[in-house]
């Protein structure tokens, strides 16, 4: 009912039968894997707003809890072997990663330095 | 406070630049139904909004605004790389290239800067609801118009995507401004929570 068709729905929550890979991610690139984390953090995140208008809702309430828990898992895989996606994330090594050169920003485009 | 996610809402990759559409979407950076304007609509509403879900929705909503300003400032910034000066005569480019370079500037297409006088904050929680929902209608003709003006499917992509979060918030606004019509009372006068 709610994102039919994804593959990154938590269990038993549309009728998609799609084996469900939330976690472990290590296998996708580092583009695959922000486009994952992204689809899933825009799902939650638009439950969010519906929850703010329908609070009582407990089938959204129950995509939005598991969606959040996959995104944490997908985001820890990130962080593992890509980078912080939070400053507070950055690992305990010099220089600070978060302002590392060869950590691009989001807008930068891929080719530019 | 916020807290930042070093990742765009939805992502950016556009691989032309094409200076002339960059002055057409910047509308949505800086312009009177743009992203900024958004975002400081809700923010500075959120305070008066007389229950916590409104409180709440005016949050949540004014922080995915903030979202679309950087998605929005990604596109602008993308379409002007790799730009030289012929491009930017031919392109019309010109007038704000002058002034800002390939600097992002909160400005319309016109070279207007930003003005607060775009929104409305009246404290009342019917007005700023039903402005809101305007304002989200305003947002999604000037995404209408940027795909009648485009033929970059890198732009457009984004562009879609930005334009069906304007319907959803414009639900979202609705479905709350009937919350609050329900607490009207018969002499026509909010309940203010006190």
């Amino acid at each position: 009912m709610y994102y039919p068709n994804s593959p990154y729905c938590p269990e038993n929550m549309c009728d998609c039968n799609q084996n469900n890979n939330n976690g472990g991610n290590t296998n996708l690139s580092k583009e695959e894997l922000m486009r994952k984390i992204q689809e899933v953090k825009f799902a939650a995140y638009d439950l969010q707003l519906f929850l703010d208008t329908h609070p009582e809702n407990t089938q959204a309430l129950d995509l939005y809890t598991k969606l959040n828990a996959t995104a944490k898992t997908l985001v820890a895989d990130y962080e593992n072997n890509y980078g912080p996606l939070k400053a507070s994330s950055s690992p305990n090594s010099v220089p600070f990663m978060w302002v590392a050169d060869d950590y691009k920003w989001p807008w930068v485009k891929k080719e530019e330095k | 406070m916020w807290d930042y996610d070093r990742k765009l809402m939805y992502p950016v990759k556009i691989k032309n630049p094409n200076p002339k559409l960059a002055k057409y979407v910047i509308s949505q950076y800086g312009g009177p139904d743009g992203e900024l304007a958004a975002s400081l609509r809700y923010l500075s509403q959120k305070y008066t909004m007389p229950t916590n879900a409104a409180k709440g929705l005016l949050n949540d909503i004014g922080t995915e605004e903030l979202a679309h300003l950087e998605m929005v400032g990604a596109i602008v910034y993308q379409l002007t790389r790799d730009i030289d000066s012929q491009i930017v005569k031919d392109s019309g480019f010109g007038e704000y290239f002058i002034n800002h370079s390939t600097g992002v500037y909160p400005a319309n297409t016109n070279g207007m800067p930003f003005d607060a006088l775009a929104i409305a904050v009246t404290g009342d929680p019917i007005t700023d609801l039903t402005e809101n929902m305007a304002a989200e209608q305003k947002a999604r003709s000037t995404y209408d118009n940027i795909l009648r003006m485009s033929d970059d499917p890198d732009v457009n992509d984004v562009i879609k995507f930005l334009r069906q979060r304007e319907i959803v918030h414009f639900q979202r606004f609705g479905e709350m401004r009937n919350k609050i019509n329900e607490m009207v009372t018969s002499k026509n006068k909010f309940f203010m929570g006190k």
